[in-house]
C-alpha cells in the first residue's frame, strides 16, 4: 500500500515537473548558421547544371562544336577531290602498262 | 511591420524581411522541435530546416491561416519525419544485430533528455516525464508538446493540427492516460524497495 501511495506521488510528480517550464532558446547566430546551410544547399544543384546555366559558356560550346564540324566537312571533300585526282592518274598509268591485247596491234605493223 | 506586410515583403525575395520572421520565430520553432525531438543539435537541424522550407514555399502560401500556425505546422511535421527516420534506422540497427554485427550505432544509445526551461529540481521527475512522452503516438505527441511545452491554446493547437478544439481536449486527455500508464509501469519497476 505504502508502495502504491509512493509510485502515485511519483508519477504526480513527474507530471506536475513540466509547469512552469521556460521557452529553450537557440544557440547564438542562428541566424548565420542558417544561411550557411541555405548556401550549401543552394550551391550543389545549380553544380549540377552549372554547364547549362552559364549561357555565355554554352554558346561559346556550340560555336566550337560548330567550327569542328565545318572543318570536318571542309577536309572531307577536299580529300574525296584528292581521291578522284588519284584515281584518274592510276587509270592511265593502268592504260599505258597493262592495256588489252588489242592495243599490241601496232607491234605488227613493220 | 504588419503580419501581411512581411509576407509580401517575403514572396517578393527581401532578405531583411526573412531575417526578420528567422529572428521573431526562432526560439518558438526550435523551442517545439526540441520538444518532440528531445535532442539539441536534431532541434536545430530542424529548426534550421523549417525556415529553409518556408524560404521556399512562401510563394504558395496563402495566408488562410497565421504565419505562426503555419510555421508550427511545418516544424511539428518536419519533426515527425526525423522520430519516423530515427526509428527506422533503430530498427535497421536492430537486425544488423540480430544478424551478429555488434556494432551499435548511436540511434540505439537511448539519450536521457532533459529540457533546458526546466526547473534544476525537477529534473529527476522531468526525465522520467520526456521518456514517457517520447513513446506517445505522434498525434498526442504533437498536441501535448504543442500545450505543454511551447503553451499554446487548444484553439491554436486546432488550427496547427487542421483538427477541432474537441479532438485536441480528447488527444490531451488520451496522451495524459498514457504517460500515467507508462510512467507507473517505470516507476515499478525502478523504485520497487
Amino acid at each position: 500500500m505504502k508502495n502504491e501511495n509512493n509510485i502515485e506521488n511519483k508519477i504526480s510528480q513527474a507530471l506536475n515537473s513540466i509547469e512552469g517550464i521556460e521557452s529553450a532558446e537557440v544557440k547564438p547566430f542562428f541566424y548565420t548558421r542558417l544561411q550557411a546551410k541555405m548556401e550549401n544547399e543552394i550551391a550543389p544543384s545549380y553544380g549540377r547544371f552549372s554547364i547549362l546555366a552559364n549561357l555565355k559558356l554554352s554558346l561559346a560550346m556550340l560555336a566550337v562544336i560548330m567550327v569542328f564540324n565545318l572543318t570536318s566537312l571542309v577536309f572531307l571533300t577536299s580529300s574525296q577531290d584528292t581521291s578522284s585526282t588519284a584515281t584518274s592518274a592510276l587509270d592511265e598509268f593502268s592504260e599505258e602498262y597493262f592495256s588489252s591485247p588489242n592495243n599490241y596491234d601496232y607491234l605488227n605493223e613493220y | 511591420m504588419s503580419e501581411n506586410q512581411l509576407i509580401s515583403a517575403l514572396k517578393e525575395g527581401s532578405e531583411s524581411a526573412f531575417r526578420d520572421l528567422v529572428e521573431t520565430y526562432q526560439n518558438r520553432v526550435y523551442n517545439t522541435c526540441l520538444g518532440m525531438l528531445q535532442n539539441e543539435s536534431d532541434a536545430e537541424e530542424t529548426a534550421q530546416d523549417v525556415f529553409i522550407e518556408v524560404h521556399r514555399s512562401i510563394g504558395a502560401f496563402r495566408g488562410e491561416s497565421k504565419l505562426s500556425t503555419w510555421l508550427y505546422r511545418i516544424a511539428t511535421t518536419k519533426s515527425l519525419e526525423l522520430i519516423r527516420k530515427n526509428k527506422r534506422q533503430k530498427r535497421f540497427a536492430f537486425l544488423q544485430s540480430l544478424a551478429g554485427n555488434d556494432e551499435k550505432s548511436d540511434s540505439l544509445k537511448q539519450a536521457h533528455f532533459v529540457h533546458p526551461g526546466i526547473e534544476m529540481e525537477q529534473k529527476e521527475n522531468a526525465e522520467a516525464l520526456f521518456q514517457a512522452i517520447g513513446q506517445l503516438p505522434e498525434t498526442q505527441k504533437v498536441a501535448f508538446t504543442l500545450h505543454k511545452i511551447e503553451g499554446l491554446a487548444y484553439q491554436q493547437i486546432s488550427e496547427i493540427m487542421e483538427t477541432s478544439v474537441s479532438s485536441v481536449e480528447s488527444l490531451m486527455f488520451r496522451s495524459k492516460k498514457n504517460l500515467q500508464k507508462t510512467l507507473k509501469s517505470y516507476y515499478e519497476k525502478n523504485f520497487r524497495d
